[in-house]
């Protein structure tokens, strides 16, 4: 299991932490409906965790009931080129997958990310840009 | 096909029929509830609901 490497940020709707091999990692919280306030308070905590460095980004939105068009559209644009450089979206039921898949489609973010049912394949993928 | 007249039709799948009757008389506002199983029915509900919230982004858009 790869550790936290320092504070680990709770918001309203997420934990946020930077790992030990540079990875940002965000957990929503059980049956959160994310909206553009969460989406800004995540996005502060974010770019607080980072060290105000551009990193990998695992969110993991397994038990996650919605994100609104407002904080997709948040995280798929110029906001998330600040601070990203790869996305994994780790996702298991259908209705994530749903998700998840509607982002990438249809919002499509501007830096590469992708789906995964796995921690450990999702922090795979994201180890090419470190 | 009238889908009042079904008999022992699923809810979940007529919350599915509401949100697509909506979606195609222009009525973007809607938003359909999901369980917490998060199953295919429920999968096709959160699309329908992103649907129609880009639907109306987009007709707000034009419309300006």
């Amino acid at each position: 299991m790869i550790k936290t490497n320092g504070n680990v940020y709770s918001t309203k709707s997420a934990d946020i932490w930077l790992d030990s091999i540079g990875i940002i990692h965000i957990n929503y919280k059980q049956g959160m409906k994310i909206n553009i306030k969460h989406a800004k308070e995540n996005h502060i905590k974010i770019t607080e965790a980072s060290l105000n460095l551009k990193r990998p980004i695992l969110a993991d939105i397994r038990k996650t009931k919605f994100v609104s068009k407002e904080a997709r559209d948040y995280f798929s644009k110029h906001e998330l080129l600040k601070i990203g450089l790869a996305g994994a979206i780790i996702v298991d039921l259908p209705i994530t997958k749903a998700m998840g898949n509607f982002f990438l489609k249809i919002n499509r973010p501007l830096i590469d990310s992708q789906l995964f049912v796995t921690k450990t394949d999702a922090i795979e993928w994201l180890k090419k840009y470190l | 096909m009238n889908f009042d007249d079904q008999q022992n039709t699923n809810p979940k799948l007529e919350e599915v029929y509401m949100l697509i009757f909506n979606i195609a008389d222009g009525n973007y506002d809607v938003s359909g509830n999901t369980s917490p199983n998060g199953d295919e029915i429920d999968a096709l509900i959160t699309g329908l609901n992103m649907l129609a919230e880009e639907l109306k982004a987009k007709f707000e858009k034009t419309n300006r």
